[in-house]
């Protein structure tokens, strides 16, 4: 599974100081720092940035006819993080992006409310765009985070396709 | 005999009623008999539920691999952050993680 390979190799070939500072660049939490907090402290990491894409993942209230009520969501929180900063390290490599940050939220969270933020810093957009969509895929696919979706008529625990 | 802990995420979690709980087992055996003897043992009540969870079954019956082993869903066998088979064998200590297909997003 790519996960495993995620744990075993991830990283390995990129420089060390980025290494040490990635710690930093990935939160799995009850809460999300703000985004403007979040933008700010990647124009601090490089005077070459010069784009920042962003995805913001929201709790939609709907699920095909019924009202969602709340996510709920639970992290293997350990492992969680190092997953996400092995991805994140991956995904610097084969972009050539210059800074990246993943944080995603744990608990219950209502509709409307950000859950996941990924924003990815680059010299450029084109490369910032897709290195933006590969984080969001792996986060949802590669990361031990689970989700139960709370509706009018039922709960239900998700299993991304 | 090795004792081991096992945690427990998701709809696993809530199946069981717990996050996490130890199990003195027998020297030599295995992740297979952790999932199918020790844990249907404690949880008569769902140990169905349970199988039917986290193997492939047809017809009520779990599906096996040629050599015996059964199938498992996408659920992942983790040992100290590293996957495993069910054929490893449990080691004093170890603490397995049983995670279900991921749901995060």
């Amino acid at each position: 599974m790519r996960l495993i390979n995620i744990i075993m190799v991830g990283g390995d070939i990129l420089d060390h100081d980025y290494k040490e500072k990635v710690n930093s660049k990935v939160k799995v939490s009850e809460t999300l720092d703000s985004l403007s907090y979040l933008v700010g402290q990647l124009k601090k990491s490089s005077d070459e940035i010069g784009a920042i894409v962003v995805f913001v993942g929201v709790v939609r209230g709907t699920r095909r006819d019924e009202k969602v009520l709340r996510l709920e969501y639970e992290a293997h929180e350990t492992l969680a993080r190092r997953v996400m900063k092995d991805m994140l390290l991956d995904v610097k490599d084969t972009y050539g992006i210059i800074d990246a940050v993943v944080e995603h939220r744990t608990g219950d969270v209502p509709v409307g409310e950000d859950v996941m933020y990924v924003l990815v810093a680059s010299k450029h957009r084109e490369e910032g765009l897709r290195a933006l969509t590969e984080m969001v895929e792996r986060v949802k696919h590669e990361v031990p985070i689970w989700k139960k979706e709370i509706t009018e008529k039922g709960a239900y625990w998700i299993e991304n396709p | 005999m090795p004792t081991v802990k096992v945690r427990y995420f998701g709809r696993l979690r809530e199946l069981l009623s717990v996050k996490s709980e130890e199990y003195i087992v027998e020297n030599g055996a295995t992740l297979r008999d952790l999932l199918l003897r020790y844990i249907p043992e404690r949880y008569k009540e769902v140990s169905k539920a349970w199988i039917e969870t986290i193997f492939r079954t047809a017809k009520g019956e779990i599906v096996l691999y040629k050599d015996g082993t059964p199938l498992l869903k996408d659920y992942l066998l983790l040992i100290g952050g590293r996957s495993h088979d069910l054929n490893y064998e449990l080691k004093e200590g170890d603490e397995v993680a049983v995670l279900p297909p991921f749901g995060g997003g």
